[in-house]
C-alpha cells in the first residue's frame, strides 16, 4: 500500500511496524476473543434456552457477537495505534504524507463489508424461518409454523398428539388475561404452559397497542386492537418465566407484568381441568372465544342499554352504530 | 451558477428609495421577539374562544371536560400570531401592496444583540440563533433525563407519580428527537455552508429564517404539555393510546408538526442553496465533505418530513374532528400510524446521523494533517446511506404482527446500509493511516465518535437480525443503541464542531483546558451510562418502564450515577462556553487550526456579507501535504480575469 | 456591555435558572399526593378502610369525571385521593360506598370476586328510602345486567371486587349529583350500595398499585383515558408499611 506521492512532507515513518504488526496484532486479538465469545459467553447468552425460540435467538446473539467481536477489536485497535503511534511530534509543524486513496484497500474493504452482511442477511433469514418465526408474532396469518404440529381441534387438547396447544393473551389497560380455548374458553389471570409441547399464542388486545413478551420463552408479539397476532415457541425446561408489558400503553405500562409457569405435561392438564370447573361461572359471561373482540359491537352488550333505555354507548367509547353528534 | 440575481423590487442597501440616509433601529420599536410574544398570546387567547365557541355543543366535549378542539385552535393561532409579531408577514404584505421589500444585504438593522432577537435575512445570525436555541433544547432535555434517572434508581419506590414519570420520559424523547432534528444544520449548516462554497447568502434567507423562528415556538408548546397533563405515549405517538390521551397530547402534535414544518424549509433552503450558489471553481469534487452531509440530509428532510406532518394531522383530527383514522373498531388502523411514523421515522435518525457523519469528516484532515482518504468513497456512502434510508422502516415494526413475509426483505435492506456506513469507518481509518494526529479537543471528539458509533452501529446490525430483535425490540437494549448513535454519534460531533468552529463564528476561543476536561468527563460518563444498558435490555428489562425486576438494581444505579456525572461534565461545558462568551473573550485569530477549508479564509468572525468579492474556487479543501496544491481559493480575482482563472484551476479546456 | 455589567447579568441569569430548575422539580415532579394513613389505627391484625365512588367529581375542575374517594380516618371525611398506607400481613376490612350508576365491563372476567376472604363481597342496596340486608354476592354479569359500576383490584396481590351497583333505570337516573356523596351535601337519599370485603396485605412492604377495570372514562377512546388514565381518580397506589 503505497503513497500516491513521494513525502514531500514529512520522513516515512511506520514500515513494517505499521504493515506487519498491527494486522498481525489484529488477527491475534480477534482469535482469541472470537474463541472467548464463542465458547465462553455463548452458553451463558440471553434470553436462555427455556424454549425453542430462546434458543435460536441465544445462538443468533453467540453468531452475531462472534462475527461483531472481530470488527470491534479491529476499530478499536487502529484508534489505539493511530493515538500511540501517529501522533505529531511535538514541533514539527509539517503536513503528514497526501494518500488520496487506495483502491486495492478500498474494494477489499466494500466486498468485506459485503460478504459479512449478506452472510449475517441468509443466517438471519434461516434463524427466522426455521424455528417457527424464532417466537416474534407473525400476525393473524403466521407463515413459519412449528414442524409437525397443525390445529386439528381447537375444542380439546391432550399432550403429545400433533394438535397444537392455543392459547390466547388479551391485553387491556392494564393487565394481560389468558383465554384457553381448548378447555371450555376460561379466561385466567395466570400463564402456565406444558413443558416440551409446542404453544400457539394468539396475542390480541381490548383497547391501545400492547405488547406481550415472555422474556425468558423468547417470545414477543404486539397485542393489537382489533387484529389477532400469532407466535409460536416450544418449552424445553420447566421453570418460571417473567411476562411484561413491551409497548407503552398508558399509565400502568411499567408495572403491567406477571409471571408464567412451565409445568409437566400432567401437571398443566391437573390445573387446566382444575380452573376449567372452578372458573365456570365467569366463564359463562364471557363472549364466545374468537381470534379478536370488539367490545363495542357486540349483541348481548346491547341488552344492557335497551333494558335500561340508556342510550349512547356505556363507558363512553364511540359506538360505530351511533357515533356521538354535537 | 445563480450568484447574483436580485428581484427588480430590490433596494439599496439602507433601506428605502436610493440614496436615502439609513435610519436609527432602536430595538424595542421595531419587530422583534416581544412582539412575537404579544402576538402569540393574543392568537392563543383567540383561538382558544373560537374553539370553545365551535366544540362547546359537542357531548364528547361536555362528557369528558377536555376540549381539544380549543387547544389545538389556540396553538395554531399562537403560531400565527407569533409569526406576525415577528414581522414574517412584513414583506409578504408589502410586495402585495406595491412598495418595496427589504433587500437580503440589507444588513442595517442588524445591530448589537438586539439583532439575535429578531427575523433577520443574515445567515450568520440565524446560525447562532440556532446554536443558541439548540444548546437551551439540549439541555433542557437533559434534565428531564436526570429525573428519569432518578426515579429509576429504585425499582419500587417512586419519586414520582406514573402520570409524571411518563410525561418525563415522553417530553425528554420528544425534545431530544424532535427539537433535536436540525442540530447540526440549524447552526452549523446555516452559518457555514454559503461561506463554504463561496456564497455570500442562502438561496431563501426568509425561509430560513422562519424555520428557525418556529422552533422556540414548538419548544413552548411542548413543555406546554407539563401544565395540561402530559402525554402518556412517549416520543412515538403510538395509535391509539394518543387519541385516547388527555389535553398534553394536543401539545405534542401540534408541536411536532411544527418543527416537521420547519425541518421541512431548513432542508429546502440548504439543498438550493447548494446546488445553484457554489463560487466558480467549486466542482462537486471539491466540496467540503460537510457539505455534501448537509445535502444529503436537505434531501432527507424535504422527503421524508411531510409524512410526519400528515401523520400528526391525523393524529389532530382523530382527537378533535372524530376521524378514525387509527381506530380500528371503526374501520381505521392501529398499523396505519405506525407506518406512517416510521416511514419518517427511519430517514429522521439518519438526519440526525449524516451530519454527523460530515463534521468528523471535515474534522479528520485538518488534524492528522491528510487529505480525506476516499472522497469519493465518502460521498457515496452518504448518498447510499440517505437513499437506503426510506427502505428500512419496517425493522421498527417485527413484533408488531404485519405481514410477514416481508420480514427477510428488511433484514436484508437493513443489513445492507451498514455498508455505506461502513465506508465512513472506511474512511476515517484511512485518514488516520500514518497521520500526524493532533490531540487537540475537536480531535478528541471526532475520535471518540468513531469509538462510540462503532458499538452503535454493530448493536443496530443485532437488531436488524430478527430473531436478536424478538428480544431486543422495545428493551434497554435499543435505548443503549440510540443514544450511542445519536448521542455518542451526533453530540460528540456536535462537541467537537462547537470547539472547532466557534472561533470562527464568534471570534473568541473556547478554553483549551476545560474543553479536554469537558471531554474526558463526557465521554467516560457517557460510556458508562449506555454500555450497562445493553445488558440491562438482554437481561428483559423493557423502556419506558419505573418498575423493573429487583436483580437489576445495581446496574440501573450505576447507570443513574453515571447519568449524573454525564450531566456534571455538561456544567463544565456550559460553564466553559458562557464564561468564554460572556467574560473572557479570547479573541481568535482568523485561522487557529491552520486549515484549508475555504471558511477559514475570511477573518473571524465573517465580515457581514462573507466575502468582499465571490471568491474563485482553485482546489480542494484537504489538500494536505502536497507541496504542489494550489490554495483553496483565490479571494480577490481580478475583475473580468474569471474565465482565465477557471481555466488555471482546470475547469475548462 | 462593561466586564463587571456582563458579569453580573450573567450571575442573575445563573441564579434564575437554577432556582426554576429547583422549583420545577419539586413543584412539579417531587410533588407527592395525600396519602390516608390507615396504619396507625389497626388493632389486633386488622383494620377498616373505607372508600366510596362517586359519578362526579365536583370538588375538582373536572366536575364531570368519576372518581374514587378514601376517607381520613382522623377526620371522618372523604378527602379526593387514591393514595392509602396500611400495615403489612394485616386483615384490611373495606368498605366502599358505591353512589355511581352502572357501566358494563370491557372484560367480563372482573365481574368475579376474586382475592377476598371467601372470594365473595357482601352488598346492601339502597334505592333512595329502604336498605336491603347485606347479602354475599361473587359474580356478576355486567352485559346483560346492569349491575356493576366500577371495580377495585390490585393486580399485584390478586385481588378483584367488582363494585355492585344500583340495578333500576330509576335510581340509575337519581345519582348523586356532587361530590363526595354525604348527608351534609344533601345527598342522604341518593341510590347507592355499600360493599363490604376483606382481603391480606402481603407480608412484604411495598407499594403496590389499584385500579378499575371498568372503562368509565366517558367522552375518551375505549373509556380508558380522562379518569382512568389519571392517578387521583379511578386509579391509586396502597402502601403496605413494615
Amino acid at each position: 500500500m503505497a503513497a500516491e506521492s513521494p513525502a514531500a512532507a514529512g520522513p516515512q515513518i511506520g514500515g513494517r511496524r505499521d504493515r506487519f504488526w498491527l494486522p498481525v496484532a489484529w488477527i491475534v486479538l480477534s482469535v482469541i476473543g472470537s474463541l472467548l465469545v464463542l465458547l465462553v459467553w455463548g452458553p451463558h447468552m440471553p434470553p436462555g434456552d427455556q424454549s425453542t425460540s430462546a434458543a435460536s435467538q441465544q445462538f443468533d446473539f453467540t453468531i452475531l457477537a462472534t462475527i461483531a467481536t472481530p470488527v470491534v477489536i479491529g476499530v478499536l485497535l487502529y484508534l489505539g495505534w493511530a493515538l500511540t503511534f501517529w501522533r505529531q511530534k511535538p514541533g514539527d509543524e509539517t503536513d503528514a504524507a497526501p494518500l488520496h486513496g487506495n483502491t486495492k484497500i478500498q474494494a477489499t474493504w466494500i466486498v468485506g463489508t459485503a460478504v459479512i452482511v449478506l452472510f449475517l442477511a441468509a443466517f438471519g433469514t434461516y434463524e427466522l424461518i426455521v424455528p417457527a418465526g424464532a417466537g416474534a408474532g407473525q400476525g393473524p396469518q403466521p407463515i413459519w409454523k412449528p414442524a409437525g404440529a397443525t390445529t386439528s381441534s381447537l375444542t380439546s387438547w391432550t399432550p403429545g398428539t400433533s394438535n397444537i396447544l392455543q392459547v390466547q393473551v388479551i391485553g387491556q389497560q392494564w393487565a394481560f388475561t389468558y383465554r384457553y380455548p381448548q378447555f371450555g374458553g376460561f379466561e385466567t389471570t395466570q400463564l402456565m404452559l406444558p413443558v416440551d409441547e409446542p404453544v400457539q399464542f394468539n396475542v390480541t388486545s381490548l383497547d391501545v397497542i400492547h405488547s406481550f413478551w415472555a422474556y425468558t420463552l423468547g417470545v414477543k408479539a404486539d397485542a393489537n386492537p382489533g387484529l389477532n397476532n400469532v407466535a409460536y415457541t416450544t418449552a424445553y425446561h420447566t421453570g418460571y418465566f417473567q411476562v411484561r408489558c413491551d409497548e407503552l400503553c398508558g399509565i400502568w405500562h411499567g408495572s403491567m407484568y406477571d409471571t408464567g409457569e412451565v409445568v409437566s405435561a400432567s401437571a398443566f392438564m391437573k390445573w387446566a381441568q382444575a380452573t376449567r370447573v372452578q372458573l365456570a361461572d365467569v366463564t359463562k359471561l364471557l363472549p364466545p372465544y374468537a381470534d379478536t373482540y370488539d367490545p363495542t359491537n357486540l349483541s348481548n352488550l346491547g341488552a344492557v342499554n335497551v333494558k335500561l333505555g340508556l342510550v349512547g354507548a356505556g363507558g363512553g367509547y364511540y359506538n360505530p352504530a351511533d357515533p356521538e353528534q354535537p | 451558477m445563480a450568484i447574483e440575481t436580485q428581484p427588480d423590487s430590490a433596494q439599496a442597501p439602507g433601506g428605502g428609495d436610493p440614496g436615502a440616509t439609513p435610519r436609527q433601529h432602536n430595538f424595542w420599536l421595531h419587530p422583534g421577539i416581544h412582539t412575537a410574544i404579544i402576538g402569540a398570546i393574543i392568537g392563543y387567547i383567540l383561538g382558544h374562544w373560537l374553539g370553545n365557541f365551535i366544540g362547546s355543543q359537542y357531548q364528547q366535549v361536555g362528557t369528558s371536560d377536555d376540549n381539544d378542539i380549543a387547544i389545538v385552535l389556540g396553538f395554531c393561532f399562537l403560531v400565527v400570531g407569533w409569526l406576525i409579531g415577528l414581522g414574517v408577514f412584513d414583506d409578504v404584505v408589502r410586495q402585495m401592496l406595491g412598495r418595496p421589500i427589504r433587500s437580503w444585504d440589507d444588513h442595517s438593522a442588524n445591530v448589537g444583540l438586539g439583532k439575535y432577537f429578531r427575523y433577520t435575512l443574515d445567515h450568520k445570525v440565524v446560525g447562532l440563533q440556532y446554536l443558541i436555541g439548540m444548546l437551551i433544547y439540549f439541555f433542557t432535555g437533559g434534565l428531564l433525563a436526570i429525573a428519569i434517572r432518578t426515579e429509576l434508581l429504585s425499582p419500587t419506590y417512586h419519586v414520582m407519580s406514573p402520570t409524571t414519570y411518563l410525561e418525563v420520559v415522553g417530553e425528554h424523547g420528544t425534545m431530544m428527537m424532535m427539537m433535536m432534528t436540525s442540530v447540526i444544520l440549524g447552526p452549523f449548516g446555516n452559518y457555514l455552508v454559503p461561506i463554504m462554497i463561496g456564497s455570500k447568502r442562502v438561496a431563501f434567507p426568509r425561509i430560513e429564517a422562519l424555520s428557525f423562528w418556529l422552533t422556540p415556538c414548538a419548544f413552548l408548546i411542548l413543555l406546554s404539555s407539563f401544565l395540561l397533563g402530559g402525554f402518556p405515549t412517549g416520543w412515538t405517538g403510538y395509535a391509539p393510546l394518543s387519541i385516547q390521551a388527555g389535553e398534553g397530547m394536543d401539545s405534542y402534535a401540534v408541536a411536532f408538526g411544527l418543527m416537521g414544518i420547519s425541518i421541512i424549509l431548513a432542508g429546502f433552503n440548504i439543498v438550493v442553496t447548494i446546488i445553484c450558489y457554489r463560487a466558480p471553481g467549486m466542482r462537486w469534487s471539491r466540496l467540503p465533505m460537510f457539505v455534501w452531509a448537509m445535502l444529503t440530509t436537505g434531501f432527507l428532510l424535504v422527503l421524508a418530513a411531510p409524512v410526519l406532518v400528515g401523520g400528526m394531522y391525523m393524529i389532530i383530527t382523530d382527537r378533535t374532528a372524530q376521524t378514525a383514522f387509527f381506530i380500528s373498531q371503526l374501520g381505521g388502523s392501529s398499523y396505519l400510524y405506525e407506518d406512517l411514523f416510521w416511514f419518517f421515522g427511519h430517514p429522521e435518525v439518519y438526519i440526525l446521523a449524516l451530519p454527523g457523519f460530515g463534521i468528523v469528516c471535515e474534522l479528520l484532515p485538518v488534524f492528522t494533517r491528510k487529505p480525506l482518504f476516499g472522497y469519493k468513497t465518502a460521498a457515496a456512502g452518504m448518498f447510499g446511506v440517505a437513499i437506503l434510508s426510506f427502505f428500512v422502516w419496517q425493522h421498527h415494526l417485527f413484533d408488531s404482527g404485519m405481514d410477514p413475509d416481508m420480514r427477510p426483505l428488511f433484514m436484508l435492506t437493513t443489513e445492507l446500509i451498514s455498508i455505506p456506513t461502513g465506508f465512513i469507518f472506511l474512511v476515517a481509518l484511512g485518514t488516520f493511516w500514518q497521520a500526524k494526529l493532533r490531540l487537540t479537543v475537536p480531535l478528541l471528539f471526532a475520535m471518540a465518535f468513531f469509538f462510540n458509533f462503532l458499538f452503535g452501529g454493530i448493536s443496530g446490525v443485532f437488531l436488524s437480525d430478527v430473531p436478536a430483535d424478538t428480544t431486543a425490540h422495545g428493551s434497554f437494549f435499543v435505548m443503549a443503541h440510540f443514544h450511542y448513535t445519536i448521542m455518542g454519534g451526533l453530540i460528540f460531533a456536535f462537541f467537537g464542531g462547537i470547539y472547532y468552529w466557534l472561533p470562527k463564528v464568534m471570534g473568541i476561543t473556547l478554553n483549551e483546558r476545560l474543553g479536554k476536561i469537558h471531554f474526558w468527563t463526557m465521554f467516560l460518563a457517557f460510556n458508562s451510562t449506555f454500555m450497562p444498558l445493553f445488558a440491562v435490555g438482554l437481561l428483559g428489562q423493557p423502556r419506558r418502564v419505573w418498575e423493573y425486576a429487583a436483580n437489576l438494581q445495581t446496574l440501573n444505579d450505576w447507570v443513574s450515577i453515571s447519568a449524573f456525572c454525564l450531566g456534571g461534565s455538561m456544567c463544565i461545558f456550559i460553564f466553559n462556553f458562557v464564561m468564554s462568551t460572556v467574560i473572557w473573550r479570547r479573541r481568535a485569530p482568523q485561522n487557529p487550526w491552520n486549515a484549508r477549508g475555504l471558511e477559514w479564509q475570511v477573518p473571524s468572525p465573517p465580515p457581514v456579507d462573507n466575502f468582499a468579492q465571490i471568491p474563485v474556487v482553485l482546489a480542494g479543501p484537504y489538500e494536505y501535504g502536497d507541496p504542489d496544491a494550489l490554495p483553496v481559493a483565490d479571494l480577490h480575482p481580478p475583475a473580468g480575469v474569471i474565465a482565465g482563472a477557471l481555466v488555471r484551476s482546470g475547469m475548462e479546456g | 456591555m462593561s466586564l463587571p455589567a456582563r458579569a453580573a447579568t450573567l450571575v442573575v441569569a445563573f441564579l434564575a435558572v437554577v432556582a426554576g430548575v429547583i422549583f420545577v422539580a419539586f413543584k412539579f415532579i417531587g410533588a407527592q399526593p395525600a396519602v390516608e394513613n390507615y396504619a396507625p389505627y389497626a388493632s389486633g391484625g386488622q383494620v377498616n378502610v373505607t372508600m366510596m365512588t362517586a359519578a362526579q367529581t365536583t370538588v375538582t375542575n373536572k366536575p364531570d369525571w368519576v372518581s374514587y374517594f378514601i376517607k381520613n380516618p382522623s377526620t371522618g371525611n372523604f378527602d379526593h385521593t387514591t393514595y392509602f398506607e396500611v400495615p403489612a400481613d394485616t386483615r384490611v376490612n373495606m368498605t366502599i360506598e358505591g353512589y355511581d350508576g352502572c357501566t358494563p365491563l370491557r372484560n367480563p372476567l372482573w365481574g368475579k370476586v376474586a382475592g377476598t376472604v371467601g372470594d365473595v363481597e357482601n352488598v346492601s342496596f339502597f334505592n333512595g328510602k329502604t336498605s336491603t340486608p347485606s347479602t354475599p354476592l361473587s359474580t356478576f354479569d355486567s352485559w346483560a345486567n346492569c349491575s356493576v359500576q366500577h371495580t377495585f383490584a390490585i393486580p399485584g396481590i390478586g385481588l378483584n371486587v367488582p363494585i355492585a351497583s344500583v340495578t333500576t333505570y330509576e335510581e340509575n337516573s337519581n345519582l348523586c349529583g356532587t361530590s363526595p356523596c354525604t348527608a351534609a351535601n344533601q345527598d342522604a337519599n341518593a341510590p347507592h350500595t355499600v360493599v363490604k370485603f376483606s382481603f391480606m396485605t402481603p407480608k412484604t412492604p411495598g407499594t403496590y398499585r389499584w385500579q378499575c377495570f371498568v372503562p368509565c372514562g366517558l367522552g375518551y377512546v375505549d373509556g380508558n383515558g380522562g379518569p382512568m388514565g389519571t392517578p387521583g381518580y379511578m386509579m391509586g397506589q396502597m402502601e403496605v408499611q413494615a
